[in-house]
C-alpha cells in the first residue's frame, strides 16, 4: 500500500515536468533571435517610463477597509451553515453563533472607536 | 481551564479601556487581571474551585490542565506579569500592544493544555500571530518592520510544516488525541516497529515546534527578530514563547515515549549543536541585545537535553529551569532597555552603573549569575537538576552542554568589566518607583529561591 516504492511515479512525473519546463526554456533561449540594444534592454513597464524608487509609503486606507471587509464577509459566510442547520443545532448552537458574533461586534466597535472606518483623516 | 477565559476577556476588555486612558493605569489593570488568572490556576489546581461544569461543550480530553499544565502556565502567567511592569511606557498612542500581548498569552496557556493536536496547533497560531504584529509595533523602525516580517515568514512556514507533520500522525495512527496516539505506538512497539508515518510526523512537529523555540538549524530568524523587535516584545519572545514553547513539546512527547529511543537519536544531535553553536556564535556578538538572543538559543539547547529522557516524572526540573531562565532574561531584557541607546547597544552601556545606580548593578550582577548558572542563585539548581536528570540518557549532550556553560561565562560576564568603571566623580541616583519594587522582588526571589532550594518543593 504505502511502500516507498509506490511514491516513483511521482517521481517520474516531477521529473519529467521538471526536465519538460528545464528544457523548453533552454530551447527558447537558444533558438531565439537576440538584438541587445539600449533600448531592448530597458526595463518595461506597460509602456510607462519608470522612475524613482519602488520603496515609498503608500497609504494603507483602502487596503485597511478592504481587509476589515473581508473580515466581516468571513463573519457573514458562517451563517450560512448555521442558517441551513438552525433547527438541528437549537440553543445549543444559537449560544455559539451568539458568541461568536459578540466577539465579532467587540471587534467592530474596536475599529470604529479606534476610527479606522473614516476616510476622510 | 478558567484562566485562558479570565486573560481573554481581561485583554478584549484593556482593548477598549486603552482608547481614552492613561498608560500607568492600565498597567497595573493588565497586572490585575493576570493576578486574578494566577489566584484561579492556583485555586483550581488546589481544587477550591470547580469550572468543569462550564466547560461540558469542550469535547473531553482535548484542552486538560494536568499538574505540570498548571504549574507552566502559573510561570507563564507570573512572566506575562513581570514584563509588563517592567517595561517601558508604549511609545504610540493606544494600548493594543498590552492586549496583544496578553491575547498572545492566552495561545500559550492554550498549548501547555492541549492534549489534542489540533488545539496545540490553534495554541501556537493564537501565541504567534499576535507577535506577528508586536514585532512591528514600531511602525516608524525600519528594522522593526524587517523583524515583524522575517516573524512572519518564518512563522508561516514553521506552521505549514507542523500542519504536514501533524497530518502524517493522524494518518499513522488515526486519531489526534495525546493519550490515543501512545496506545497505538504501544502497540505498534510490541510488534517491534513503528509505522513510517509517526516517524515522519513526529519529525516534522518537531521541526514545527523547534522553529518556535529557535533550536539550531531552526534559529536564524531570531537574533534578527529579537533585535529588530522593541525590547519589550524581544523580551516577551525570549521568555513566554520559549516557555509555552517546551513546555508543549515536552507534553506532546509524553505521547511518544515508546519511540524515545528513537527520537533521541536525531534529537541529541540537534540539541549538542544548539548548545555549541548558540553559545559560541554570542561571544562575537557586539550588541547586548544580540548576546542575549544567542544565549536564548544555547539555553533551547540546555532544555533539549530534557526532552531526550522518557519524560514522565520529573517534569519538576522543566519547571524550574524555565523559572530561572525566565526571572533571569526579564531582569536582563529590562536593563538593557533602561540603559541602551540608539547608538550604543554593546555592553559599554552598563559602564560604571555600580556607582550610579547600585540597585540596578545588583540585579544586574544576579540574573547574570542566574542565566549562567552560578551556585546562591536559582539557576545553578535549575541547571543542576537539568543536568542530573538527562546524564543517564544523553551522557555525551550533558558533557557538551557543560563545555557550553563554560563559554557561556566568558559573554555573560562582558559586563562585569565595565561595572566598576567610572569615568568621573558621579552621584548615585535612585528614585523608588513601581517598577523598583517589582525588580526587587525578582531579584529577591532569585537569590532566595537559589539558597533555599526547598521552596521550589513547596512551590511544585
Amino acid at each position: 500500500m504505502s511502500t516507498p516504492e509506490s511514491y516513483i511515479p511521482i517521481l517520474i512525473q516531477l521529473a519529467f515536468s521538471i526536465g519538460f519546463v528545464a528544457l523548453a526554456l533552454y530551447l527558447s533561449q537558444l533558438l531565439g533571435p537576440k538584438k541587445k540594444t539600449k533600448q531592448k534592454l530597458e526595463v518595461f513597464e506597460c509602456g510607462i517610463e519608470s522612475q524613482g524608487d519602488a520603496r515609498f509609503p503608500v497609504s494603507v486606507k483602502y487596503f485597511l477597509s478592504a481587509i476589515l471587509f473581508v473580515l466581516f464577509d468571513v463573519e457573514v459566510i458562517f451563517f450560512y451553515p448555521y442558517a441551513v442547520n438552525f433547527r438541528e443545532l437549537g440553543w445549543e448552537g444559537f449560544v455559539a453563533v451568539l458568541t461568536f458574533v459578540g466577539f465579532f461586534l467587540a471587534g467592530f466597535i474596536y475599529v470604529w472607536k479606534k476610527g479606522a472606518l473614516e476616510w476622510e483623516r | 481551564m478558567i484562566a485562558i477565559a479570565i486573560v481573554f476577556f481581561g485583554a478584549l476588555a484593556l482593548l477598549f479601556i486603552g482608547l481614552n486612558k492613561e498608560e500607568k493605569s492600565l498597567k497595573l489593570a493588565a497586572a490585575s487581571i493576570l493576578g486574578l488568572a494566577g489566584i484561579s490556576i492556583f485555586a483550581e489546581s488546589k481544587g477550591i474551585i470547580n469550572v468543569d461544569a462550564f466547560f461540558t461543550w469542550v469535547p473531553a480530553g482535548m484542552i486538560t490542565f494536568n499538574p505540570t499544565a498548571q504549574v507552566i502556565a502559573a510561570i507563564l502567567t507570573v512572566m506575562a506579569m513581570i514584563i509588563i511592569n517592567l517595561m517601558p511606557a508604549v511609545s504610540r498612542k493606544g494600548m493594543d500592544v498590552i492586549a496583544l500581548m496578553m491575547f498572545s498569552l492566552c495561545g500559550g496557556l492554550l498549548m501547555i493544555g492541549a492534549q489534542h493536536l489540533v488545539v496545540l496547533f490553534l495554541g501556537i497560531e493564537i501565541l504567534s500571530i499576535p507577535l506577528f504584529v508586536l514585532a512591528g509595533s514600531e511602525k516608524d523602525d525600519i528594522y522593526g518592520n524587517e523583524a515583524s516580517l522575517k516573524y512572519f515568514l518564518m512563522g508561516a512556514f514553521s506552521t505549514a510544516i507542523f500542519l504536514l507533520g501533524a497530518t502524517f500522525l493522524y494518518g499513522g495512527s488515526g486519531t489526534m488525541y495525546y493519550h490515543e496516539i501512545l496506545l497505538r505506538l504501544s502497540f505498534a512497539e510490541h510488534f517491534g516497529e513503528f509505522p513510517i508515518l509517526m516517524q515522519t510526523g513526529l519529525v516534522l512537529v518537531s521541526v514545527g515546534l523547534l522553529f518556535k523555540v529557535s533550536a539550531v538549524p531552526f534559529h536564524f530568524w531570531s537574533p534578527d527578530v529579537y533585535e529588530g523587535s522593541p525590547n519589550r516584545i524581544a523580551a516577551f519572545m525570549a521568555i513566554i514563547v520559549k516557555i509555552a514553547g517546551f513546555a508543549a513539546f515536552a507534553q506532546l512527547l509524553t505521547a511518544f515515549v515508546p519511540m524515545q529511543t528513537w527520537y533521541s537519536n536525531w534529537m541529541l544531535p540537534i540539541s549538542a549543536i544548539t548548545v555549541l553553536a548558540g553559545n559560541i556564535m554570542a561571544l562575537a556578538q557586539q550588541s547586548y541585545k544580540r548576546m542575549l538572543a544567542y544565549s536564548s538559543i544555547s539555553h533551547a539547547g540546555y532544555l533539549l537535553l530534557f526532552l531526550l529522557q522518557p519524560i514522565q516524572e520529573n517534569f519538576q526540573v522543566l519547571g524550574v529551569y524555565l523559572l530561572s531562565y525566565g526571572l533571569g532574561t526579564a531582569v536582563l531584557f529590562y536593563l538593557f532597555d533602561k540603559y541602551a541607546t540608539s547608538q550604543d547597544k554593546t555592553v559599554g552601556i552598563f559602564t560604571g552603573i555600580a556607582y550610579t545606580n547600585r540597585f540596578d548593578a545588583m540585579a544586574l550582577i544576579v540574573a547574570t549569575l542566574t542565566v549562567a548558572g552560578i551556585p546562591s542563585t536559582i539557576g545553578f539548581i535549575a541547571k543542576y537538576q537539568l543536568f542530573t536528570a538527562a546524564f543517564p540518557t544523553a551522557m555525551w549532550g550533558v558533557l557538551l552542554a557543560l563545555v557550553g556553560s563554560a563559554i557561556s561565562i566568558s559573554y555573560y560576564f562582558k559586563p562585569f568589566r565595565v561595572l566598576f568603571k567610572t569615568e568621573s566623580d558621579v552621584q548615585p541616583s535612585i528614585h523608588f518607583t513601581w517598577k523598583y519594587v517589582c525588580l526587587l522582588g525578582v531579584t529577591l526571589s532569585m537569590v532566595i529561591l537559589g539558597l533555599f532550594p526547598v521552596l521550589l518543593n513547596w512551590i511544585f
